[in-house]
């Protein structure tokens, strides 16, 4: 059971460290358009083909 | 061409045409338009070879474009304050700038959008965001003007509008976006904590280590405090705000319950001995923030679609820069712009009266009606309304106070002022948070006398969690909010949130009639001359010279029936109204006079020109013929008689209505037969002819002092004294601004439909309110004793209250599946 010491700071420690980013992602408004890049994949292909 | 149902649709916006259809050859191939705007875009694109916009939009239709709505001019976008006020400068000539393109439908649209954009040169990149409608440009100053890309984005058929984020950012998204992250701390917490949690209660039912136990507990601890401390800022801040107040708010009970939780936790957790509460502190504000969440995320939605309604509604101004005259938005007044005003429109600045003598209607600034005469040189102040025709005066500065800005301003506090059904439920509340607070004491006394000092602990923490009447709290703002969204996608502006009550509970209505129940839209049915020399161009002439001062819809309407017969002049008149201010060239047509519900009045040459109701134009008598009278010196010339068809969604429109109200009526200041055409053609039951606006206004007194809930739906100068009159005033969005101004809601598509809907709305909203409010009240009655007895655990108090709380939040959000099913 004493391994729960050492396991548990390190999975806390990773878990924040997940979540620090998240928010830093947030913050730089990485979710602001969730709606776009589904349609924008099939834009650009459209795009390329115009100009070859 | 494609044919639907043996309806022609237009090759562009795929909407049916009607009438009269534009062909264009292009590359061979005929093609039909509803519109001339439509069929230059579709040229534009064929011509940059963008034609698979087509293929994307598919079978969907656009909305028709109003060519005659585009006021941005290049001129305008490309001065100094503007730059400074919207770009976003990087590095050299490169700057990135926003805008806000209002009627995008489909991808097609984002599209067709951005490609046009990247394809001008000096553009580096335009990307739009599909959850806003967001347009990011950043381009290079030098190499094009922010002016061509506006021009360019209108080009194509849509509204653009700058946008600065910076702005934006302080009033709405800010706390918008603090409160989201105070969320997702507190998820992100919960979800941690409760895997502890799950351990700690296997292990109080089977047996735990000690050690293990307290390993927990300090673990437990670490995740709490950020949510205690950081999440549950608003609740700190609420609590202490009523605290100072010396009131016990709905805050104060939560705080408390969740405090005593949280401090107790930390003497277990530090002696060691008993239980930990700390996923209960977790559990309550995780869920009361998500709660608070999904209000503020609709009320954000709200903010947006009324910042997009405000953006249709009319708004233009005469302002003369260096002795030009031109018609600019508000925001491009300067100090020293000279600003002509006419009657019912809103002076945009403050500034100094040029005018001889001029009426206002001050009401908006000091809450008397009455209108205050000032003479040259007198203040006029930003948000006063003028009463007199062709008011000039000099801007002091530039403006914050246009009718928009103002408009804007009493809608975003709309949205956050309490209408009285809400105050009534915070009067409840405090009744109940009293009894709470009794409750709570007394368990306390009762549990430490007869058991333990842990008991009476963790039992008065139970009830004061499972009481929190956050329910309450949540309920009506939660409704109310979620029927302002609704209301805004309808094209409906409520600017008084007492609306939504009074919409509810009214049974009776009058309309006014042209402009509000007709198109007002005239077409010239017959004309009578009064003198030998007939010469209709000369006499349409005058006739469009003076309504060319008039704000009145039926001024405008005789200029466009007249403007068919008489092109080249018109051209010239706006040229010339342009012109004449200029000091050294007295222009010749001088004091223009309106006078409401009558007619025009101006000068030329000498003689009096009157044009309007023939008691007004010449004949001393109160007599209406119901043609449109022109007279020179008192004299007659000529009569027309126009004809007005009603709007077609009126009678489907007043069809529905029947179902809300039991009595209708229109008011009307035409004469009794056109008046009663129009009644018969709709099936309204009653109406009132050749009415003045006072006796308008009496006959709404008359219906109120039986007892009625009157709403009044009009759209001129001459109904903004009904409209202020009424229990609710409703006006048309192309109304003048005075009438917005006095009326509580604004149907900013200016279609009739929406009422009805609106109407659906309130009632529906009313509704969900007191379900709400039921709900939480039983739950309570239920949930009190309970824990009180000793039968509940905090967490699970905890649970029961979240679930409370979202159960009301769920329940308004219904409220739009109700509405549209």
């Amino acid at each position: 059971m004493n391994a729960l010491y050492l396991t548990i700071p390190i999975a806390l420690m990773i878990s924040f460290g997940a979540f620090y980013i998240f928010l830093l992602n947030l913050k730089s408004g990485q979710y602001e358009d969730i709606e776009g890049p589904k349609y924008r994949i099939l834009f650009e292909e459209d795009k390329q083909d115009k100009s070859n | 061409m494609k044919v639907l149902e043996n309806k022609t649709l237009c090759f562009h916006c795929n909407t049916e045409i009607d009438g009269i259809s534009i062909i264009r050859k292009e590359h061979g191939v005929e093609r039909e338009y509803c519109c001339n705007g439509c069929s230059e875009i579709s040229h534009l694109l064929l011509e940059n070879g963008l034609d698979q916009f087509y293929q994307i939009r598919g079978t969907q239709s656009l909305e028709p474009i109003d060519r005659e709505f585009q006021k941005n001019s290049p001129e305008e976008l490309d001065n100094e304050s503007v730059y400074s006020e919207y770009l976003e400068k990087k590095n050299g000539p490169d700057s990135n700038v926003y805008i806000t393109v209002t009627n995008l439908h489909c991808s097609a649209c984002v599209w067709l959008i951005e490609t046009v954009l990247t394809k001008k040169e000096g553009i580096q990149e335009a990307r739009i965001n599909f959850g806003t409608g967001r347009l990011k440009i950043g381009f290079d100053l030098s190499k094009i003007t922010l002016g061509k890309i506006i021009k360019t984005i209108e080009s194509l058929g849509y509204k653009a509008k700058l946008y600065s984020p910076l702005k934006a950012e302080s009033k709405v998204e800010k706390p918008f976006r603090e409160l989201s992250i105070r969320m997702i701390v507190a998820g992100f917490c919960w979800g941690n904590i409760m895997l502890f949690s799950a351990s700690l209660y296997a292990g109080y039912f089977e047996g735990m280590e000690l050690n293990i136990k307290n390993l927990f507990h300090y673990i437990s601890w670490i995740f709490a405090t950020p949510v205690y401390f950081y999440s549950g800022y608003p609740f700190w801040k609420g609590a202490y705000e009523s605290w100072k107040r010396k009131l016990l708010g709905m805050d104060t009970l939560l705080f408390a319950g969740v405090s005593l939780a949280y401090f107790y936790s930390i003497y277990v957790t530090v002696s060691g001995k008993g239980e930990v509460y700390f996923d209960s502190v977790c559990t309550i504000y995780f869920f009361i923030l998500l709660g608070k969440y999904f209000e503020a995320m609709i009320r954000y939605k709200a903010g947006a679609k009324i910042g997009e309604l405000l953006s249709l509604l009319p708004e233009e101004y005469e302002v003369s820069k260096k002795g030009v005259w031109s018609k600019h938005s508000a925001s491009f007044i300067e100090r020293g712009d000279l600003v002509r005003l006419s009657l019912g429109s809103k002076a945009p600045v403050d500034g100094i009266l040029e005018s001889e003598t001029a009426f206002f209607d001050e009401s908006v600034l000091t809450g008397e009606s009455k209108p205050i005469r000032k003479s040259r040189g007198a203040e006029v102040k930003a948000g006063s309304v003028s009463l007199s025709t062709d008011v000039k005066f000099q801007a002091k500065g530039n403006t914050n106070e246009s009718s928009l800005a103002q408009i804007g301003r009493i809608l975003e506090d709309s949205l956050l002022t309490k209408p009285k059904i809400q105050r009534s439920t915070d009067k409840l509340a405090a009744v109940f948070i009293k009894i709470v607070l009794f409750v709570a004491i007394g368990t306390f006394i009762y549990w430490f006398q007869f058991h333990s000092t842990e008991d009476a602990i963790l039992n008065t923490i139970s009830v004061l969690i499972v009481a929190c009447p956050c329910a309450l709290g949540l309920s009506v703002p939660a409704a109310l909010v979620i029927s302002h969204l609704l209301q805004s996608k309808e094209g409906v502006l409520v600017k008084n949130p007492e609306s939504v009550e009074i919409l509810a509970k009214a049974n009776r209505i009058f309309f006014d009639k042209t402009g509000t129940l007709t198109t007002g839209k005239l077409e010239l049915n017959a004309e009578k001359y009064f003198v030998s020399d007939k010469n209709p161009s000369r006499f349409r002439e005058i006739a469009i010279r003076l309504e060319s001062r008039s704000s009145h819809p039926i001024a405008k309407s005789i200029i466009e029936a007249f403007a068919n017969q008489t092109p080249e002049f018109l051209e010239e008149i706006s040229t010339d109204i342009i012109a004449d201010n200029s000091s050294n060239n007295p222009p010749d047509w001088t004091s223009y006079k309106e006078i409401p519900g009558e007619g025009m009045e101006a000068k030329f040459a000498g003689k009096t020109y009157r044009i309007g109701k023939k008691n007004f134009a010449w004949e001393n008598k109160p007599e209406n013929d119901g043609w449109v009278h022109l007279a020179e010196n008192g004299i007659p010339l000529v009569a027309w008689e126009f004809r007005d068809k009603a709007r077609p969604e009126a009678k489907s429109s007043i069809q529905e209505l029947r179902s809300f109200f039991s009595n209708m009526e229109i008011l009307s200041g035409d004469i009794p037969s056109k008046v009663e055409t129009l009644s018969k053609e709709l099936g309204i039951q009653n109406f009132k002819a050749n009415l003045t606006p006072i006796q308008k206004k009496e006959r709404i007194i008359e219906a109120q002092s039986s007892g009625e809930v009157v709403l009044m739906l009009g759209d001129g100068i001459n109904d903004s004294a009904c409209i202020a009159q009424a229990d609710l005033g409703i006006s048309m969005g192309m109304g003048s601004d005075l009438s917005l101004d006095k009326s509580d809601i604004i149907l900013v598509k200016n279609r009739l439909d929406s009422l009805p809907k609106s109407v659906l709305i309130a009632r529906k909203t009313r509704s969900v309110i007191l379900q709400n409010i039921c709900l939480s009240l039983v739950y309570n009655s239920i949930m009190i004793p309970l824990a009180a007895g000793g039968l509940m655990l905090p967490v699970i108090c905890a649970g029961f209250m979240t679930l409370s709380s979202l159960t009301v939040v769920l329940n308004s959000i219904s409220l739009k599946h109700r509405v549209f099913t």
